[in-house]
């Protein structure tokens, strides 16, 4: 399944880095590759059943510490 | 790169199906129990001051969108923290509808696919017309309201009125007014106040003074819709049973037998819960772009659009571990947490921002 998941984001890769590359556009592949890590680190994370811990319960701690329930 | 435009009814419509959103299948008000409708009423006048800061803020600065005023007005690293925490907020609530749509999905519509094929292919929509621009997603929303509205009115409200019993909304104000209040505070948060987000993108309106008519009708018309929807919710299935669903407006089109022809008209509520979950997401998802764009100074917020998808399917993948969690978050921690995004934050950038412009720096590059 992550090989899976591997050879789609490099398919995606390989169509759309080469159209800003071309122009020699070094900021934007940067912050593209950068973009696009993330989500392939945490889907190849969730294909081996591996729990990534969820930022929604750190905001829910926070919210209710200062309205006080 | 040239600037793109929308007409103001494509922006109302957009403003409605945004609104509509994943607030139509989930349902507003829970706290109030008979008296949802009350709240969702309040929930709208609630917004109205919001709202007109939002307008002001935008006509302020003309043809820039929040980022660039953001900028503007708190300079170049400040205004670029401000950047980061409204791109966070828009991304959080683009994770949440999608997560919303995953959950609906796979609950109710196709319980046995694995739950991340259906926003998969939604996400991969929505990265297409972000890629075609905001014209294209305008004229989308034009066609779509038709569809929504026939299939609301015809279907859903006209056929569902054999059903209903006025006495489920009888003893009004039972309970006095808090619970109303309350739950018109979640009203105002969860669909009404997320129209910042519209802030991050329409820019692109080709006249100043229409911002105010985009906004007003927007959110009257998409006020009324979550109004009529509620009622109807509340009239044929009671407060009680809508206490025990994730998905009243799906429940209550269930209950529609009209002989042996018009039954299972659930599928219309899916078919207006897509539509418009698939505006409100790529409203959010534009804004995320532009946000990231102009951060980093860039000209071009399309080519990162690829990523931002991607990166918002995987993380509503794991935001939330069940429905439960979901509809807990949605409805005790979010009206709080976005209180900050839509009231405070808004209020102290357009005391900032009038502060400045009655200076006269209000010239922009």
């Amino acid at each position: 399944m992550f090989l899976l998941i591997i050879a789609i984001y490099a398919l995606i890769i390989f169509i759309e880095v080469p159209t800003f590359y071309k122009k020699n556009d070094n900021k934007k592949l940067i912050i593209y590759l950068s973009l696009i890590a993330i989500p392939i680190i945490i889907d190849v994370l969730l294909s081996i059943n591996v729990e990534i811990p969820s930022p929604a319960d750190g905001i829910k701690k926070i919210v209710l510490m200062i309205i006080g329930r | 790169m040239v600037k793109e435009y929308i007409s103001d009814k494509q922006g109302i419509c957009l403003m409605i199906l945004f609104i509509m959103g994943s607030t139509f299948i989930v349902g507003v008000g829970g706290a109030a129990k008979e008296n949802s409708w009350i709240s969702v009423i309040l929930g709208v006048i609630l917004a109205l001051p919001a709202v007109i800061v939002y307008a002001r803020l935008l006509s302020l600065y003309p043809h820039k969108d929040l980022f660039d005023i953001l900028i503007h007005v708190f300079g170049s690293f400040l205004g670029r923290i401000l950047c980061i925490v409204y791109v966070w907020f828009a991304f959080h609530l683009a994770t949440l509808v999608l997560r919303n749509f995953l959950e609906f999905a796979s609950s109710v519509v196709f319980p046995d696919t694995p739950a991340w094929v259906l926003p998969l292919f939604l996400v991969t929509l929505i990265n297409w017309i972000i890629k075609s621009g905001i014209e294209v997603l305008g004229r989308c929303a034009e066609y779509f309201i038709i569809f929504v509205m026939i299939l609301i009115f015809s279907i859903t409200i006209g056929l569902s009125i054999p059903s209903m019993d006025i006495n489920n909304i009888l003893p009004i104000m039972y309970d006095g007014f808090k619970p109303i209040f309350t739950s018109a505070f979640d009203a105002f948060s969860f669909p009404f106040a997320e129209t910042i987000i519209f802030t991050m993108c329409l820019s692109s309106l080709k006249t100043t003074k229409s911002i105010y008519k985009v906004y007003f009708l927007g959110l009257i018309i998409g006020g009324f819709f979550i109004f009529i929807a509620t009622l109807r919710n509340l009239l044929v299935l009671g407060a009680d049973t809508i206490a025990q669903n994730y998905f009243p407006s799906n429940m209550a089109v269930s209950v529609i037998h009209l002989g042996d022809l018009l039954q299972r008209l659930e599928i219309s509520v899916s078919a207006v819960f897509i539509l418009c979950v698939f505006i409100k997401a790529s409203v959010c998802l534009l804004g995320i772009c532009n946000g990231i764009s102009k951060i980093f100074n860039l000209s071009d917020h399309k080519f990162i659009s690829t990523p931002v998808c991607a990166l918002t399917f995987s993380f509503s993948l794991f935001i939330y571990t069940n429905t439960m969690e979901m509809n807990e978050w949605a409805f005790k921690v979010w009206p709080y947490y976005a209180f900050l995004f839509q009231a405070i934050l808004p209020a102290i950038i357009i005391i900032v921002a009038e502060i400045k412009n009655r200076k006269g720096h209000a010239k922009l590059a």
